[in-house]
């Protein structure tokens, strides 16, 4: 069932801080990303969205109703929050299964809900292990199934793929994806482009608690392909790589740190680096520990992003 | 209806794992078991109403000092553990009237407290009267007593752990609060005469404790005169208030409970 979410005048301030200020849109069914740096009002505008906080000004409508303080409405919406929020004695399945049943399932019901979504996200194995003993990617498959268990109409999912392994990502993308073309209102946050890239073209730009932009990630890609990214790469002997990389016609730079231990790639186009560095690193015969697109560089780039063309985006995307 | 009632179990049963797999529940059960110490440290006294003036010194311990302490460990990690490991949300966020989710949160920890108080004091009674030979006064039987201090450490675990979900749900740093509110109103005001002492629960428990439904009243009278009680309200009273308690605090807890945002805090 398809519903429509609208954020009225919306405004959130703790004490003298601003979370969220002058949020006016419409999310329709489907996936829209919410996209922004860190600390940029991301978590706070879904809260408001989920009910969780009151406005301080304007209001949350789902379907026509208010969600503040609205326990009725809770039972359509999914909610996968950020970080790691478990009952950690629990198994994943006991977890999940106890989420659901307060969705008014008996015990039973619940359980079979529970045990299905997990198998569907690869957890058959692991399910009835304690939660304390999963790595970071089952307990970000076990949050989203228990936002999902009780098939609500809207899914609300807090920078969901935060330390998946590539298989989970996979999984929870295509997951995700199928989820709005079935016609839910699916919200993803995330302060990586390319994540949001994966599961949809529709995008929302917050940054310092301000609605800056909505549209399609297209234009936005667009935008960054001029900007300069970070990506920091960490391992033995990086030399050859370094040099390798620069022939490469979207890098702008390579530095060595730490005695050729440590690379740092700035690159107009990140996706073209990560393309070609698997065949590099195995021609070279280099061994890698870690590869990481550096977050500080994120920060600049939605800075750049709404210093030089805030007025060029709202035009075109709004 | 049938959905909030699974939803209510469903609260229970998680507030139930969340005590059991915390090490609290270790402490607060070695604590419960400390006072019956007392009868094994030292031999019963030799007459029957020393023995159960003795007796009814431990269990005044209990009532006074270690339900309203295990009440304020519970009462006040109910919401604070929640919001510490951010799991409030999960809870808040499904179609369950927020204040059912407190009621449901205050009878888990009102089955623990009670189990605990309930076993230690079972063991004292059978440590003193049984295994240390200790004899009861003419009028006093067993089951009656042991019925009746049993009864108290329900009536006292509902009524501190009411008492504490108000303060837990008010305060963020509720252990604090609920410490200064049990040593002025549970400690200190129980001993200032006048109308003071009866803003305590224990003042009433005290009562209890000194009236029971069996016995020797004239002994009960002695021992009030001895321990230079004023006023000693009668068992209905005194059991009416702690119900009232109980019943207050925990719809204003409720209250607040739904209007609060506990959300936001645990975010900022």
């Amino acid at each position: 069932m398809s519903v429509s979410i609208q954020l009225k005048g919306l405004a959130r301030w703790y004490g003298r801080v601003v979370g969220l200020i002058e949020a006016d849109l419409q999310f329709a069914s489907g996936v829209t990303g919410i996209l922004g740096p860190n600390g940029a009002g991301k978590s706070t505008l879904l809260n408001l969205v989920t009910g969780q906080i009151r406005p301080s000004r304007g209001s949350v409508l789902i379907d026509g109703q208010t969600i503040w303080n609205q326990p009725a409405l809770y039972g359509r919406i999914g909610f996968c929050p950020e970080g790691d929020r478990f009952y950690w004695t629990m198994t994943g399945l006991q977890f999940v299964t106890e989420l659901t049943a307060l969705h008014g399932f008996s015990r039973h019901e619940a359980e079979a809900k529970a045990r299905r979504c997990l198998s569907k996200l690869g957890m058959s194995d692991s399910m009835h292990r304690r939660i304390n003993t999963y790595s970071k990617g089952m307990r970000q498959r076990t949050k989203f199934a228990q936002a999902l268990a009780h098939d609500p109409d809207i899914l609300v999912l807090d920078e969901p793929l935060t330390g998946t392994d590539p298989q989970g990502r996979r999984l929870l993308i295509d997951e995700i994806t199928t989820l709005g073309e079935s016609g839910k209102t699916v919200l993803v946050s995330s302060h990586i482009l390319h994540e949001i890239e994966a599961m949809t073209d529709q995008v929302v730009v917050v940054h310092q608690g301000r609605i800056r932009a909505s549209g399609s990630v297209s234009e936005i890609r667009n935008l960054l392909d001029h900007f300069p990214m970070q990506i920091r790469i960490s391992g033995d002997n990086l030399r050859p790589l370094a040099q390798a990389l620069l022939s490469i016609e979207d890098v702008v730079s390579t530095e060595l740190h730490q005695n050729g231990r440590q690379l740092f790639v700035k690159t107009r186009q990140a996706s073209s680096v990560y393309r070609v560095l698997p065949e590099l690193i195995c021609s070279l015969q280099i061994i890698v520990e870690e590869i990481e697109g550096e977050d500080s560089s994120l920060e600049a780039v939605f800075d750049y992003l709404m210093a030089g063309v805030s007025a060029r985006l709202r035009g075109s995307l709004r | 209806m049938m959905g909030l009632l699974y939803s209510t179990l469903a609260i229970f049963r998680i507030e139930l794992h969340r005590i059991l797999s915390a090490r609290m529940i270790w402490l607060v059960g070695l604590v419960f078991f400390l006072p019956s110490l007392t009868f094994f440290l030292r031999p019963p006294p030799l007459g029957p109403q020393q023995s159960l003036l003795l007796y009814a010194f431990v269990l005044y311990i209990y009532y006074q000092a270690l339900l309203p302490l295990a009440a304020l460990l519970y009462a006040s990690s109910t919401i604070r553990d929640e919001q510490d490991q951010r799991t409030l949300g999960y809870l808040l966020l499904r179609p369950t009237p927020r204040w059912l989710i407190l009621v449901a949160k205050f009878f888990a920890c009102a089955l623990v407290l009670t189990t605990l108080s309930c076993a230690s004091i079972t063991w004292c009674h059978v440590a003193y009267w049984k295994l240390k030979g200790a004899t009861l006064p003419a009028g006093y039987h067993h089951l009656p007593t042991l019925g009746w201090a049993l009864a108290l450490a329900v009536a006292g675990s509902f009524s501190f752990l009411a008492v504490f979900s108000v303060i837990s749900t008010l305060f963020r740093r509720a252990l604090v609060a609920g410490l200064i509110y049990a040593f002025f109103i549970e400690t200190v005001l129980t001993w200032v005469p006048a109308m003071v002492a009866r803003l305590s629960c224990v003042f009433y428990l005290r009562s209890l404790l000194l009236r029971p439904p069996f016995g020797d009243p004239s002994l009960q009278k002695r021992i009030e005169e001895g321990m230079n009680l004023f006023e000693v309200p009668s068992r209905s009273t005194s059991s009416i208030s702690l119900l009232l308690v109980t019943l207050v605090c925990i719809i204003l807890s409720s209250i607040i409970f739904t209007f609060r945002e506990y959300a936001a805090q645990s975010e900022s």
